[in-house]
């Protein structure tokens, strides 16, 4: 097991001048050639140059790989899909409700502000309440 | 703090490895990598696709999906729940290891609820500090902790 892979890797693109992409835990990606880089941050070239925080980095692949990820997001596609449907067919069932009140809003106001668990649950609770209107 | 039996994240990464197994690894962020593990380090691996190779922080990691089985079941730990009791005379009880070691001895179907909003409804078959791992008939699939927000009986 190596004890710094992405060190090896960094120093490896950094020294063949490689185009990265790194991608972000928030799905944003930035690309260019590495700078330099530490234990904390990447500095990437592009146009300008960047800093990148080591601790919000999901990914990091040369860039030639970047236009063929979307490659295998359609066998994603199906999956996902499949279950963000459902959400949307709950929403519609809860908004008739909230129609009483003067300004409906499109979505719950705070999505991001809420952990992803509380939103997960809150929708099963509306479903289940929906299910018991039905009964 | 009493060590866990066994280390099943590395031994499952290194199976992996060592078989050449394709993987689909789900992300923090919903995306998906499938490909071939080429390298494991510490905190990253780096991943084979079609269009090269991809490092990937475990830290970013939800899950990792095998089509085969990597790790053999391990014997059920009744010499552990044996001696559980004098360890928990003497120190706090652990309660996320004593739920897990129930679980997977009495065979609950568990729902994990992920991070990512996913509810999985599976058996738990291992686990340590850091991942549990679970099986789909012939496949096994890894959840790292830091994934998951709860566990539901």
């Amino acid at each position: 097991m190596e004890a710094n892979l992405l060190d090896k890797m960094l120093a490896d693109y950094q020294d063949r001048k490689t185009a990265v992409t790194i991608v972000l835990q928030n799905r944003a990606r930035v690309s260019g050639t590495i700078r330099s880089f530490d234990s904390y941050v990447i500095i990437l070239e592009n146009s300008r140059s960047e800093i990148v925080y080591r601790h919000a980095v999901s990914s990091v692949s040369p860039a030639v790989s970047a236009p063929q990820r979307p490659a295998t997001r359609p066998q994603e596609q199906p999956r996902q899909t499949a279950k963000e449907d459902k959400r949307p067919a709950a929403r519609p069932a809860a908004r008739p409700a909230k129609q009483k009140h003067p300004k409906p809003q499109p979505r719950p106001a705070t999505p991001s502000a809420e952990p992803s668990l509380n939103t997960g649950m809150q929708e099963g609770l509306q479903r289940w309440l929906k299910g018991q209107k039905a009964k | 703090m009493e060590a866990v039996k066994h280390v099943i994240e590395p031994q499952y990464l290194a199976q992996a490895l060592a078989q050449g197994v394709t993987v689909r690894i789900g992300q923090m962020n919903k995306t998906e990598h499938e490909g071939i593990i080429r390298e494991i380090g510490r905190y990253e691996i780096n991943v084979e696709e079609q269009g090269g190779t991809v490092t990937i922080l475990k830290q970013d990691i939800s899950y990792i999906h095998s089509p085969r089985t990597l790790i053999q079941a391990a014997p059920p730990m009744e010499q552990d729940t044996a001696a559980n009791p004098e360890h928990s005379a003497s120190m706090r009880p652990n309660v996320q290891q004593e739920f897990l070691d129930k679980a997977i001895r009495e065979r609950h179907v568990l729902t994990l609820f992920l991070l990512t909003g996913q509810r999985v409804k599976t058996v738990i078959e291992n686990y340590d500090n850091f991942t549990l791992l679970t099986r789909e008939g012939e496949q096994q699939h890894l959840y790292y902790k830091h994934g998951v927000s709860t566990i539901n009986r």
